[in-house]
């Protein structure tokens, strides 16, 4: 159980400013890499490299998309999160006025002390009751707060979740790779017409090409994924 | 062709992506300012927000590899570009040579014909020349028009002139049998 300092010192101020910055990182994410993949499908030659470079920054926005998914997803719950848990703080600290307007100390464990100490028994009576009641519902109220709280917490660990996964291990991304590379980047290759005119007078250095682009696109996605895994 | 000429887009220009892509997400550290105090959702949000930091890093990457990519892969265009056209170049070169031999070759060749014809034809023309005279001095019995036993004359080789008669060794027509005005004017 949080203690009254903690309650009191409570402020949602970390979930009301991520979650515009997280909103805004994942529609930069989307934008940009939007941008940059229309860019690069203007690329003014057809041929491996051109595809290459395609593919690559299709992949990359495929995980800008999938990755923006549970940002948004998270932003939005922290949003919420952020008037939710103020209200169930203001709950709190509502109680704790009421506490000590009716003369009760409320100490750092949430329990009260009567500070009136009536010698009429009727009255200690009547306050001990009421001293009850008033532990009763700041015990709660600071119970749905931490509770709250956790399942926020629980909650937004969920997305990251989700965004961890969207780091592909090297391995699967180098298969994928391969695979899309093999499967769209031969056909139409640089030089294909001087091929079809003259067989094997170019193939070599196409061949060449692509096993370089797969290098070079390998590597990159190692790199990217090893700054993912972080 | 340069990159710059093939790219409607500047390399240069997608690697801005990277930078604009990763910035929003550079901009904003969450620190919270007693971590004493932290409740699960500050631990959440700051783990969080580290893997949004991390996810908007590598995709900068990304965007900047790409840039990358797409500048050695104008360059690469360039290359094979120039090694096909150089190819294509020299292939063009030695066709062109060897048309240029071969024509040659044929005009050698006609020339060498044409030669051949010309010598040819003249060594026929002299032999059926030779020929037309030998027999001529065989029939006639080696007299010629007031020449008797004398050389029979050779007509001029390929000249196309019009052969004396062979009975009486002159011309034809236009000439008078004994006229010593009339020879001597030959």
């Amino acid at each position: 159980m949080a203690t009254l300092t903690q309650i009191r010192t409570f402020n949602t101020a970390h979930l009301a400013e991520a979650a515009p910055q997280w909103a805004g990182a994942a529609d930069n994410w989307t934008f940009h890499t939007s941008g940059a993949l229309q860019d690069v499908s203007t690329l003014g030659w057809e041929g491996l490299n051109s595809a290459a470079s395609v593919a690559h920054m299709e992949q990359v926005h495929s995980r800008a998309l999938t990755a923006s998914s549970p940002v948004v997803a998270a932003s939005e719950l922290v949003a919420a999160a952020a008037s939710e848990l103020t209200v169930l703080q203001s709950r709190v600290m509502t109680i704790v006025s009421w506490c000590l307007e009716g003369a009760y100390w409320v100490g750092e464990d949430l329990k009260l002390t009567d500070m009136f100490r009536s010698p009429n028994a009727a009255v200690y009576k009547m306050r001990s009751q009421i001293q009850d009641w008033l532990e009763s519902m700041l015990s709660q109220a600071a119970n749905d707060l931490v509770t709250h709280d956790q399942a926020v917490a629980s909650a937004l660990d969920g997305h990251a979740q989700m965004l961890d996964n969207n780091c592909l291990t090297p391995d699967q991304i180098r298969r994928k790779l391969t695979h899309d590379a093999v499967k769209g980047g031969i056909p139409g290759a640089i030089g294909g017409g001087v091929v079809g005119g003259i067989p094997g007078l170019v193939v070599g250095g196409v061949a060449g090409a692509m096993t370089n682009d797969l290098g070079d696109l390998i590597d990159l996605v190692d790199g990217t994924t090893k700054v993912c895994e972080k | 062709l340069s990159g710059g000429d093939v790219l409607n887009v500047n390399p240069a220009d997608l690697r801005g992506y990277g930078s604009r892509t990763h910035a929003r997400t550079a901009d904003f550290h969450y620190e919270p300012a007693d971590s004493e105090g932290d409740w699960p959702s500050h631990h959440s949000v700051r783990r969080f927000h580290g893997q949004v930091q991390a996810t908007g890093q590598g995709l900068s990457t990304d965007l900047d590899g790409s840039a990358d990519h797409a500048e050695r892969s104008a360059d690469e265009h360039d290359k094979h570009d120039d090694s096909a056209s150089k190819q294509m170049s020299t292939l063009m070169g030695m066709a062109s040579g060897l048309l240029k031999d071969g024509m040659g070759a044929a005009t050698d060749m006609g020339k060498s014909l044409t030669t051949m014809a010309t010598t040819v034809g003249t060594a026929a023309t002299q032999s059926l020349t030779t020929g037309l005279n030998a027999a001529m001095t065989a029939a006639t019995g080696g007299a010629k028009g007031g020449q008797p036993g004398g050389a029979p004359v050779p007509l001029a080789a390929g000249t196309g002139s019009v052969p004396e008669s062979p009975t009486t060794g002159h011309e034809e027509k236009g000439r008078d049998h004994g006229d010593a005005d009339a020879d001597s004017h030959v």
